[in-house]
């Protein structure tokens, strides 16, 4: 392209787009941003209109008309240095940078304060190879380099709504400014900037979980991800967040390591009904940086993502650094080069902006390489080169994605045997990670910078002889692509892939101890194991998720065995003796929190002393209102004792009635359904210094019948008996079972994970050790067998067992039972939490109909499809009386002139349709209150329905 | 039968009253319920059952009983898990509790905790314990002034409105920690109200068996029950009651009871002497050559070899928690309370059975 200044830039645009009069400024530039179709190149920037905007005419800068050509090329110029392509040229900006899609050939910009010397010179060479790329990508495609991930954060969303609202007061201060100067009033700072701006915006969107002015694009072909917030406000869930907004929910407390998987969660905001299947699949540079098994099932697949254990998002660095040393670096400015020696030399890019051309990009890329593992640079600097396109990327911007790598010179790793010998005892010679990454043993590799390098997955791969591939890294391990969750797995590469994806669902219901303090807190909702154990079949990631500090389940001795019959179908026997001494018990916690709130009035002027308060009270006790500890409470008893004042009535009426009210009970039942101990009452005050209290009740959960429990290995079932000891079947050692799995779990499902965990922990048991259960380790079930077999059991775990029923042998001499140890896990789901009958009950108000749900003594629906089943077994009496007689019954009376409902007065006796002066042909009818409540509607649409009887 | 077996291995001749002997049998045969009017026996025992006593520890003891068939040893088997009953906490009142560990979860711990008593047992009129002279060697309770060898009643059986020294035994644990360090609650604070009769279990084995006195003095494995910091207290009453397993794994006086059948293996001479390393890999060393006992080298046998259990021989282990001693959980599992009951209803029945069939 030959080199174009701005003003040719304009005038081309205009005479290109057929403009007749550039009269409105950001005419040209909207038309080529359409006509180039970059929809990956969208230019939003907060707070500031983008091209489309300016176009439309949504924001407009000075007046279109009876202004001067000169001034309208004036203000056109003004714009295109500000608002297009506005990273390109302006002054570079470190932090903050908002999180956006990417491109091959874009990134974002900083915010333009200040705008450079020449930058039209940059703008138009960058407009010139954005050309240059869509003719390429027209002429001669090239596949594409594939999507990578760049979540935003939620510091830098919170960063950008900050800027955004910041930008509004100052424009308030500016306004109130100007009106000042207008009215020649006095200028009050006080009163200039209204500190409410910021606060209360941010308590909006994170309430609310809407981005103010939200109009970030984040459908690039790279999705944008959020990634969960960890402040604990309400709106969890919010299945149709727009693109961009803060996903704000309550931090899952169950268990520790669902906790850590809720903060390394990524959210694709698109649209969970698209049927589009490319946005869930895994892609190849997912590799290492999102959890291959880690992803709800449903609508959700693949959209919600977790990270892997190494990833790691880029915090952001200032550019600056590498641009001075790129200068010094012999970069040629793109001012000071002519236009032919582009071809020859290699393009600079940092953060998406041409900054020059290079001839000896070698040099250049080994030397910033070795300035990065010196950490001269960042660390977090990414540092790619296209060779085939002569093109260097350097990104230092925020929200990249990265996993640190072993670095590897002349086959053979840099982290040598002495620094794994100085990590060893860390107290001694103070060397840790951040000395390895500083000495350059390992080092952070960003997707994009991942397709430039060479990576063994083993140690092995780096023998001298092979000198097939000249590798230039190393994985530190291969598990280490798994994420929170998977990494509780035991041989999770010895299972069918799916059962992996519904264990990392699953261990998030587990139970066990979800944080050392839980004694202190007063969370809505918690639950811990009474005993929780450690794993015995343990992987090498569990160190790092404190997973044997704050375990969710117990070694549970598991016989795969059918036994009487009550273990089909998923469901399980366990040991009632067991179940008596302990095991897997939990205590459920639940927080009621109520305040004495200000109750306002219709006559209240708003005032200081208008309102009352509500009080903590209990008339019938002389307490404070609340319930002490220890203290015994079941269904629906009031745990925290409130009134509220009633509003006074009008003085006419307050005069003829004979009883008034001053008062109201506004107390806090315990839930209908529930029962247990106060454990703690806190009683404290708000921020507007109320009364405030919550309420901690205790109950303790004893496993039985219909409660839900899992391995770790997508292996769940419910208690379908229990047993005592004496009838379980007990080995010659006296072993007998806690619990008995049903043997047609395993073959369709193909977990070989769940038997080898089973038959190393029985190892494990014996020598008293831990057993390394890390995938794509070179323990294999040969190995472990040889163990057990030198324990003098039979090699493979099975064991000739013994009715304890009637003390016969178990299955004649040619198959004996696997028994062994398996990690169990206690999911939150249980009967009594579910346990639910009505016979009746509550109604709803409108159609009188039973309410929906256990929590409010709801009736159980008579559906669709049970109604055809009384239909077509041809009882018509039992469904009028399901869905009549025992819903909605009502009582009419319908005039038989009209077929309108008719006034009835029972009491009297008397009946009238006075429509129709009819005082005696009034038949009474039944039908649903539903339909009474159709008909009634349909008069108010003046429709008259009439029931002629 | 399992008793009479015992009797050799009591050595004191207890009579049989229970079952009734056949006359001029040899081995001695014994009969359960006889129709009436005449002396046909509705279940015959014609085995000649024996205890052999292997091993017989502190808190376990093997023996190996022979001569009865599996449902015989399974139901001691079962009895001894199930229905030999113990004293175990069952009602706790908590006075103060400002540990770590909630109520429930200390009561629970408290209830799994064995208690030692001889007076636990079957029935109100074995009131003999085992192995001890007349009631009037051990005088009375000092604190209820009960005879020691009252044995405890099922609170559900005893006369008493709630509870009553007869048929309960409270406990006391009162425990504030003002030390630095951390405190080990165990159950040497759990002081009984009537230590003679009912305490926790503390691992030790009396010298005497006729020596009710716990010795305090020496030391116990005691069991943890919690740990308390600095300033924490604890203040529980707790009352013991009698139960069997089957109620709650509490009251169980075993952790295992259990037999394994003996293995045998029959070779052929000329295969064994083929297959002696095949012998050998046998983890368990099931076939041991130089004790002829464990296998049977069989001359011209039919088979080559065949491996088999060995019928009617049943290696008993049963391990204590310490509730009961070891022997006494077996002693005491031979329910003949149970044995009379069935006894006498099996002639009910038969009675009633003829009846309808002569009507």
């Amino acid at each position: 392209m030959a080199r174009n200044n701005y003003q040719d830039f304009v005038e081309l645009n205009v005479s290109t787009c057929g403009a007749t009069d550039a009269n409105c400024g950001g005419s040209p530039c909207h038309s080529y941003a359409s006509d180039a179709s970059l929809r990956d190149v969208q230019f939003e920037h907060s707070g500031r209109a983008t091209y489309g905007d300016l176009a439309r005419g949504k924001r407009k800068r000075g007046s279109t008309q009876g202004v001067s050509k000169d001034k309208r090329i004036e203000y056109a110029k003004q714009i295109l240095q500000r608002e297009m392509l506005p990273h390109v040229g302006s002054q570079p900006c470190c932090s903050g940078v908002t999180p956006h899609s990417r491109s091959t050939i874009k990134r974002h910009g900083p915010t333009p304060l200040g705008i450079q010397p020449y930058c039209e010179t940059k703008k138009a060479y960058f407009v010139g190879y954005i050309v240059h790329k869509l003719l390429i990508l027209r002429f001669a495609p090239r596949p594409p380099l594939g999507h990578t991930c760049a979540p935003a954060a939620a510091g830098p969303l919170l960063g950008q709504l900050f800027r955004q609202l910041f930008r509004k007061l100052s424009k308030d201060v500016q306004k109130y400014g100007q009106k000042c100067i207008d009215k020649g009033q006095d200028f009050s700072p006080v009163a200039a900037v209204q500190h409410k701006t910021i606060s209360n915006g941010l308590k909006y969107a994170l309430a609310t979980g809407t981005h103010l002015a939200s109009r970030r694009a984040g459908r690039a072909h790279g999705s944008a991800l959020t990634l969960g917030s960890t402040t604990e406000i309400g709106n969890w869930g919010q299945q149709k967040s727009a693109p961009g907004s803060i996903r704000a929910g309550v931090l899952n407390r169950l268990t520790f390591a669902s906790t850590l998987s809720h903060l390394r969660r990524l959210n694709t905001p698109i649209g969970r009904e698209g049927k589009l299947a490319k946005p869930r699949q895994l892609h190849n540079t997912h590799w290492g940086m999102v959890c291959p098994a880690e992803t709800p099932e449903g609508q959700a697949v693949g959209l919600v993502k977790n990270l892997s254990l190494m990833a790691y998002i880029s915090v952001g660095s200032a550019p600056e650094p590498i641009l001075e040393f790129l200068e010094e670096w012999a970069t040629e400015n793109l001012e000071e080069i002519q236009p032919s020696a582009i071809p020859a030399a290699t393009k600079v890019f940092v953060n998406g902006a041409w900054v020059g051309i290079h001839h000896q990009p070698d040099q250049l890329v080994k030397t910033l390489r070795a300035m990065r593992r010196g950490v001269d640079i960042s660390a977090e600097v990414s540092i790619v080169r296209d060779i085939q396109a002569r093109e260097l990327r350097l990104f230092s911007d925020a929200g990249r994605c990265c996993r640190p790598i072993l670095i590897v010179e002349d086959q053979s790793l840099l982290l040598k045997k002495e620094h794994i010998d100085k990590l060893r005892d860390k107290e001694v010679s103070r060397f840790n990670w951040s000395d390895c990454i500083a000495n350059g043993l390992i080092e952070y590799i960003d997707t994009e910078e991942e397709e430039t390098v060479m990576i063994a997955m083993n140690l092995s791969d780096l023998r001298a002889d092979n000198r097939m591939y000249r590798y230039t890294h190393c994985e530190i391990h291969p598990s280490m692509i798994l994420g929170i969750c998977a990494s509780i797995i035991p041989f999770p590469d010895h299972n069918q892939s799916p059962r992996n994806t519904y264990q990392s669902a699953m261990g998030k219901q587990a139970m066990g101890v979800y944080i050392t303090n839980y004694q202190l807190r007063m969370d809505t909702m918690a639950n811990v194991l009474y005993y929780p154990q450690k794993p015995l079949g343990i992987t090498r990631s569990m160190s790092y998720l404190h997973f044997r500090e704050l375990p969710a389940g117990i070694n549970a001795t598991v016989a795969i065995m059918c036994y009487s019959g009550y273990n089909q179908e998923d469901s399980v026997i366990f040991s009632q003796s067991s179940i008596d001494r302990g095991f897997f018990r939990s205590v459920f916690y639940r927080c009621y929190r109520d305040e004495e709130r200000k109750v306002y009035f219709s006559g209240d002027r708003g005032g200081p002393e208008s309102g009352r308060s509500e009080k903590f009270e209990r008339p019938s006790r002389e307490t404070d209102g609340l319930v002490p500890p220890g203290v015994r409470v079941s269904g629906d008893d009031i745990i925290i004792g409130k009134t509220a004042p009633v509003e006074p009535r009008a003085e006419e009426l307050q005069d003829a009635g004979a009883a008034r009210y001053e008062k109201r009970d506004a107390s806090t039942p315990l839930r209908s359904s529930e029962a247990g101990y106060v454990d703690q009452v806190l009683l404290t005050t708000n921020q507007e210094g109320r009364k405030f209290v919550k309420v901690r009740i205790r109950s303790v959960r004893v496993p039985q019948i219909g409660d839900k429990f899992a391995s770790r290995h997508g292996q769940k079932g419910t208690i379908g008996i229990t047993y005592r000891q004496e009838d379980m079947p007990f080995n010659c050692e006296g072993i007998t079972p806690d619990i008995i799995v049903n043997p047609h779990a395993i073959p369709s499902r193909m977990t070989i994970g769940h038997l080898v965990e089973c038959l190393l922990s029985k190892v494990s048991s014996l020598t008293g050790d831990e057993g390394d259960a890390t995938p794509f380790a070179s323990v294999t079930v040969d190995d472990i067998s040889k163990l057990l077999q030198n324990f003098g059991y039979q090699k493979r775990g099975f064991e000739v067992m013994y009715n304890g029923h009637t003390g016969r042998r178990l299955e004649r001499l040619e198959s004996s039972i696997f028994l062994g140890p398996t990690y169990y896990q206690r999911l939150k789901h249980m009967v009594d939490d579910k346990i639910h009958s009505r016979a009746r009950g509550p109604v709803t108000l409108l159609t009188r109909q039973p309410m929906e749900g256990r929590a409010r003594d709801g009736g159980l629906r008579f559906g669709e499809m049970e109604r055809d089943c009384m239909i077509s077994h041809g009882v018509a009496s039992i469904m009028k009386e399901r869905l009549f007689e025992c819903s909605d019954r009502f009582r009419v009376h319908v005039c038989d002139i009209c077929g309108m409902v008719a006034i009835a007065n029972l009491n009297k006796g008397t009946f009238e349709c006075r429509g129709c002066r009819n005082k005696t042909r009034i038949s009474q009818v039944f039908m649903p209150y539903a339909c009474k409540l159709l008909f009634q509607e349909l008069m108010a649409m003046q429709i008259a329905p009439r029931m002629m009887v | 039968m399992a008793y009479w077996a015992l009797e050799a291995l009591d050595g004191s001749k207890t009579a049989l009253s229970s079952l009734d002997r056949v006359e001029g049998t040899d081995p001695p045969a014994y009969k359960l319920g006889c129709v009436r009017g005449t002396t046909t026996p509705l279940l015959q025992m014609t085995d000649k059952i024996e205890i052999e006593v292997k091993e017989l520890t502190e808190d376990s003891i093997t023996f190996v009983l022979s001569g009865c068939d599996t449902s015989t040893a399974n139901a001691l088997r079962r009895v001894m898990i199930a229905e030999v009953p113990t004293m175990a906490i069952d009602k706790v009142e908590v006075l103060a509790n400002s540990t770590v560990l909630h109520d429930d979860f200390i009561s629970h711990r408290l209830g799994l905790v064995p208690l030692f008593s001889l007076l636990a047992r079957w029935g109100d009129k074995e009131l003999v314990p085992y192995r001890h002279g007349d009631a009037a060697t051990y005088g009375t309770d000092s604190e209820t002034g009960l005879p020691l060898d009252q044995t405890f009643r099922f609170n559900r059986d005893c006369d008493c409105m709630t509870t009553c020294p007869k048929c309960t035994a409270d406990f006391t644990l009162e425990v504030a920690c003002n030390q630095d360090e951390t405190l080990e609650v165990t159950t040497r604070e759990l002081k009984p109200d009537q230590p003679l009769r009912c305490y926790a279990a503390d691992g030790r084995r009396r010298e005497d068996d006729g020596d009710f006195e716990p010795d305090a003095s020496a030391g116990g494995e005691h069991i943890l029950l919690v740990k308390m910091r600095k300033g924490q207290k604890l203040h529980i009453r707790a009352s013991a009651q009698l139960g069997i397993g089957k109620e709650h794994a509490k009251w169980s006086p075993c952790c295992t009871a259990v037999f394994a059948v003996d293995p045998t293996v029959i070779f052929s001479e000329k295969v064994y002497a083929t297959m002696r390393d095949f012998v050998d890999a046998c983890p368990k060393k099931v076939a041991r050559p130089h004790e002829p006992r464990d296998y049977l080298v069989a001359d011209g046998a039919n088979e080559e070899s065949c491996v088999g259990e060995r019928e009617r021989h049943f290696r008993f282990t049963v391990e204590s928690t310490g509730a009961l001693k070891p022997e006494e959980i077996v002693e005491r599992a031979v329910l003949k309370k149970k044995l009379r009951d069935v006894q006498a209803n099996l002639i009910a029945v038969v009675d009633n059975e003829e009846a309808i069939g002569r009507g």
